[in-house]
């Protein structure tokens, strides 16, 4: 996927060129994904381009905005391979970055005056920070489970997936709770698999984009995959695996072919999710009109590429 | 598509019959994995559930450890009563005791039951939550089993209590009245305390001073101070362990948007209130066991509560996030509290009575 440039040079305040800079850095090489889908999504229900342009760039906005902060909690040097926003422009200007990005969300969508609209984002980010907060509160503990880690994921990933598949409808005016339900539901499932998915990467495993081996382990983070092999296996052989210091360490300390069974077993368990994100699409498909239902080709195209990360 | 999730409507014909666990042509058992806005549910086949062995699922269903909450308070007055009859020489029917622990410990289990009938009915137990025995959202039991062994559970507390009643119209007519209000309210909601905020109130009363004062008053037809004292500090245990299973559960039930008492007073507020609680039970002990029956047996219990409490209030206190770890079980914690003071109080009511020769 090619990068994207999701805003103009008059959308922020030309007199704050550090501030344009950090964003030009920020923005570039980001794969767009979210905003992609709903530019995708806008089309198939027939919304304004306008509008289209304005919720494509205020998902990114949000999601660029979690991850200047994001990087600074993680306290991660790196983002898309270059130094992070904090590392490059101190802490203090990431910080005002962020916030700033979430205010303009604001400042647009209360500029297209749909109340509901910003009512629903206002909650994406709401809840996208709640998750934030409790998943840093969860550094060091181990005792966490894969249904909690769910939980967490809901609201820090699945906010904006959410957002994504209802946010389109609710701009369109098309308020038919029942459908919003089920596109929300749809969004939780594929926020499920991203995370789960990016949490495989951790473990080197279909890290197509050469991410950081290990980074959640060792900053005292297990993420559901962990969780997953971690699980059932002796306190003894638990407390040195959560120590290592190298992904073959771990392999060696589980055992490669525990280690083998759980990643085939994680998938399995994956699988029977996007069964159901399959059986969500049916009861969506139901609610759609009849012009509408291009979307369940969109959506239907989702699993690929964010939990087996295949492209076409 | 897979076959393997249906969604249906409200008012569909098929709803009820999947929600009491009818399987389906081919053999396999619905899931419940949601019930808003439309009834979903996953078809595993029994083969595939992983069910543990049936007695160890019945076991389950029965939430055996939460029994301790209504039995205790009883054993702890009769372990009292026959002491006090050694003294008085006033007799102590112990048939009707006996009837009387029957009677509860089939309500309490039939409570239990109907309450996890209930919650799966209403699409409350989602397959992937927690609470209760779970054994229905697994697909371990069929709701309607579960529902027939309720009513049997509560067939066989009224038959146990039926005498009680018979032998004491009015302490009888008190018990029956906290046998109903357990019902509705803890087996089905049916006045929602819970989210009012009232259900540990309620707890620390039923579990505590009605359950002691009220078999009191059934075993010898008066109620006295001691007895409504003693009931004071299974209150407190009863409002412990209700406290943490509404606390285990503050994020879930918080945007859930459910006013359990935990979510009114916050993460903080909570595990405060937890200390409180473990200070309510230890004031109580020694009030009851040091000042108002001083027996050397009985202050055995103090300190194997005490010593329980240590690990308890820590773990409460180190609690960083809802979702840690460490809040899993809190419940279960207190329940094994709720376990040691009986232990030690019957081991101590053993021990005074024999010594004062009740079991020549």
């Amino acid at each position: 996927m090619s990068s994207i440039k999701i805003y103009n040079s008059d959308d922020f305040p030309t007199y704050l060129p550090k501030l344009n800079a950090l964003y030009d850095d920020l923005f570039k090489d980001g794969k767009g994904f979210r905003s992609k889908l709903v530019n995708r999504l806008g089309a198939e229900i027939h919304l304004d381009t306008r509008v289209i342009d304005l919720l494509a760039q205020t998902v990114e906005f949000i999601h660029n905005a979690s991850l200047l902060h994001d990087d600074l909690i993680d306290h991660s040097v790196l983002r898309r391979g270059k130094p992070a926003a904090w590392s490059k422009y101190t802490p203090e200007y990431a910080v005002l970055a962020g916030d700033y990005l979430l205010a303009r969300v604001m400042v647009n969508l209360s500029g297209h005056g749909n109340v509901r609209l910003i009512q629903r984002t206002a909650k994406a980010i709401s809840d996208l920070l709640e998750g934030e907060w409790i998943q840093d509160s969860l550094v060091k503990d181990f005792k966490i489970t894969l249904r909690d880690l769910d939980r967490v994921h809901d609201l820090k990933t699945g906010s904006l997936f959410k957002w994504c598949l209802s946010a389109p409808f609710i701009a369109k005016e098309r308020y038919d709770e029942k459908l919003l339900g089920r596109l929300e539901d749809c969004g939780t499932t594929l926020g499920l698999l991203f995370q789960r998915s990016d949490d495989l990467l951790d473990f080197d495993i279909r890290n197509d984009e050469g991410k950081a081996v290990l980074g959640d382990l060792k900053s005292g983070y297990l993420n559901s995959f962990s969780v997953w092999v971690l699980r059932e296996l002796p306190e003894s052989v638990f407390q040195k695996a959560i120590r290592s210091q190298s992904l073959g360490e771990f392999k060696s300390v589980v055992g490669e072919a525990h280690f083998g069974a759980r990643a085939t077993a994680f998938d399995d368990e994956n699988q029977k999710l996007i069964d159901l994100y399959f059986h969500r699409l049916g009861e969506v498909r139901d609610g759609l009109q009849a012009n509408e239902l291009g979307v369940i080709e969109v959506l239907k195209q989702l699993p690929k590429p964010l939990y087996w990360r295949k492209r076409d | 598509m897979s076959d393997r999730y249906l969604t249906i409507a409200d008012g569909d014909p098929r709803l009820n019959g999947f929600l009491l666990g009818e399987t389906r042509d081919d053999g396999a058992r619905p899931l419940l994995i949601q019930s808003s806005p439309d009834w979903t549910f996953e078809f595993v086949h029994l083969k595939d559930l992983r069910r543990p062995f049936w007695m160890l699922v019945w076991i389950r269903a029965l939430r055996p450890d939460s029994l301790v909450l209504s039995v205790g308070p009883i054993l702890g007055a009769l372990g009292w009563l026959i002491a006090r009859s050694q003294a008085t020489g006033e007799l102590i029917e112990l048939k009707l005791a006996c009837l009387t622990v029957i009677g509860i410990l089939a309500l309490h289990a039939a409570v239990n039951l109907f309450n996890d009938y209930h919650d799966h009915m209403r699409g409350w137990d989602l397959v992937r939550e927690h609470g209760g025995a779970r054994v229905i959202s697994r697909g371990w039991l069929r709701a309607k089993d579960v529902h027939r062994a309720a009513w049997a559970a509560f067939l066989i507390a009224i038959a146990a209590g039926a005498p009680v009643v018979f032998s004491n119209f009015s302490s009888g007519l008190l018990l029956a009245l906290f046998a109903l209000v357990a019902v509705l309210e803890f087996a089905i909601s049916r006045f929602g305390l819970k989210y009012r905020g009232f259900a540990e109130v309620t707890a620390w009363f039923m579990f505590g001073p009605l359950l002691t004062g009220g078999f009191m008053w059934a075993m010898t037809g008066q109620v006295s101070f001691h007895a409504l004292a003693l009931g004071a500090v299974y209150g407190s245990l009863a409002l412990l362990c209700l406290h943490l299973k509404n606390f285990e559960r503050i994020l879930v039930d918080g945007r859930a948007g459910l006013r359990t008492w935990p979510v009114r007073a916050g993460f903080d507020a909570s595990k405060t209130f937890t200390i409180f609680c473990l200070g309510l039970i230890l004031a109580a002990q020694a009030f009851v066991f040091v000042i108002v029956d001083p027996a050397a047996e009985r202050i055995v219990s103090i300190l194997a509560v005490s010593l329980g409490m240590g690990p308890l209030a820590s773990r409460v206190m180190k609690l960083k996030s809802p979702l840690a770890g460490r809040m899993h079980g809190l419940h279960r914690a207190g329940l094994l509290l709720a376990w040691l003071n009986l232990v030690a109080l019957t081991i101590g009511d053993l021990i005074r009575n024999f010594t004062n020769g009740f079991f020549r």
